[in-house]
């Protein structure tokens, strides 16, 4: 096993790197789009919602690996053609917003319709109630399932190795394939992904904390 | 008569006896090393793993049914040691050597090379494959030719075979990309996302054809590769038949009708005189 992790050391950084930029990466991109979507689900015209709707209806209905492999290999056919990591950016980050979209609207929903009124009653438009009032109280109700949702996405970035990225999962194939010690490999991989996701459980335990200061 | 009934119920209590010391041992003996060949034979069902995604060794045909090279050899392999019926598994190079050692399947007959490193871990028949590697590029490429042109180029294998070991040992300044299987490489070199792709040149040109790829074999063949049929180490009954199994399909043409109908016209037996004894 030493000898597995001294010949993996040199290559591990870099794949380290990779898993790290695609999970925050498509976090941060898919919260932002998943917001939209969010916005888009509550809005008042008709086709944005139902737009809204048959987002996150595909692309929460379908697989990650689907998905990614029809972004890889089906748009060359139609002229497309994106890089390796590009298109897993891409694919995380369209899969991650229809669960977080979901996220944010159960978060809004949990907001007391007297909150939305009280806004306006004060003079609030419509942006103002929804950034000053709903979205702080709303984000701190929807914080526990997106903190699980970034974490799954994390591990989900073991996908991207199908379109040869080489990230954690990948590497742990190639110096398996080249060694044939792939479980020992795979349990190294392993424990790097459950440090990196338990980094972010604690990192979620202090927003909580901090974002519930006022209500206790 | 009444002692012939006590010493046939006596013979029955021993033999139930048996049985169940046998029952008792057998996962020992299944831990330790059980015949593999011995076990396919008493079930009638001869497992074989292959990737189904390597034409022409490996396919699936119009009724998604295994076929090819190996399928055919794998087939003649069964009939000729008493198996009546084959069972194949769908796998991957990077899967095969593990899934051996843990008995998911008795016998790998996919293209597989017995290079050094798999010979630690598994055993190997006498090879029933010669075919040489060979570069692919994309229709219009000119400046790739020869082994010397692949450096700092993106040059595409198949994960964990012995066309990504040949390029990372031969070119290290490549820089390789790997795929699940060849189809998905090939698609790759011809969007132009990698400039070459490594690969035995049947299953190059066959799948170009079959996807009409925009792509061509280009200089000379790399080198002459050696492909054999893998299995689970300390099988020598399995060893021997399927090596007594290769040398009469040699013999009686029947592993050159084989490679007739699946490598257009290539001679196998012509080529494998050339294996290392």
């Amino acid at each position: 096993m030493w000898d597995l992790l001294v010949r993996a050391a040199p290559l591990l950084p870099e794949a380290i790197a990779v898993t790290l930029g695609l999970g925050i990466g498509a976090f941060v991109l898919g919260s932002a789009l998943g917001m939209l979507i969010t916005l888009a689900r509550l809005s008042a015209l008709a086709p944005l919602r139902w737009f809204a709707y048959a987002y996150v209806s595909v692309f929460r209905g379908t697989p990650l690996l689907i998905q990614l492999l029809l972004i890889y290999y089906g748009l060359p056919r139609i002229g497309i053609v994106i890089e390796p990591i590009p298109s897993a950016l891409i694919a995380l980050t369209l899969f991650a917003a229809s669960y977080l979209s979901e996220n944010f609207r159960s978060g809004i929903s949990a907001v007391d319709r007297g909150q939305w009124e009280a806004a306006s009653s004060i003079g609030m438009t419509y942006t103002q109630s929804i950034k000053r009032i709903v979205l702080p109280q709303a984000l701190r109700v929807a914080l526990p399932t997106v903190g699980s949702r970034f974490i799954a996405l994390m591990k989900d970035t073991s996908l991207a190795s199908t379109v040869t990225v080489v990230e954690l999962t990948r590497l742990a194939e190639k110096i398996g394939s080249s060694t044939f010690k792939y479980m020992e490999m795979f349990l190294i991989v392993g424990v790097i992904y459950w440090m990196i996701n338990q980094l972010l459980t604690f990192g979620q335990t202090w927003l909580e904390r901090r974002m519930s200061r006022g209500h206790r | 008569m009444k002692t012939m009934t006590n010493l046939l119920s006596l013979s029955k209590r021993a033999a139930l006896l048996a049985t169940l010391v046998a029952l008792s041992i057998a996962p020992c003996v299944y831990a330790q090393n059980e015949s593999v060949l011995a076990r396919a034979q008493a079930r009638g069902v001869l497992r074989v793993a292959n990737t189904q995604a390597s034409p022409p060794w490996s396919l699936l045909d119009a009724g998604n049914k295994p076929a090819g090279y190996d399928v055919d050899v794998a087939n003649e392999l069964a009939r000729r040691i008493g198996i009546a019926k084959v069972e194949f598994t769908a796998d991957t190079f990077k899967n095969f050597v593990e899934a051996l050692k843990v008995d998911k399947y008795d016998i790998v007959i996919s293209n597989l090379t017995p290079t050094s490193e798999r010979k630690l871990q598994i055993d190997f028949s006498h090879p029933y494959i010669a075919v040489g590697l060979q570069t692919f590029v994309r229709a219009n490429e000119e400046a790739i030719k020869s082994k010397a042109d692949l450096g700092g180029k993106r040059v595409g294998v198949s994960a964990g075979t012995t066309n990504e070991k040949w390029v990372r040992d031969n070119v290290p300044t490549a820089e390789v990309r790997t795929y699940d299987n060849s189809i998905l490489a090939l698609s790759d070199l011809a969007f132009g996302r990698i400039d070459a792709a490594v690969f035995s040149r049947f299953v190059g040109l066959t799948i170009a054809e079959k996807n009409g790829l925009k792509i061509k074999p280009a200089g000379d063949a790399l080198n002459l590769e050696f492909n054999a049929m893998g299995f689970k180490k300390g099988q020598s009954d399995l060893q021997s038949a399927a090596n007594k199994v290769i040398a009469d399909m040699i013999a009686d043409g029947t592993l050159l009708k084989i490679s007739q109908k699946w490598l257009g016209g290539y001679n196998m037996p012509a080529a494998l005189a050339n294996a290392p004894k």
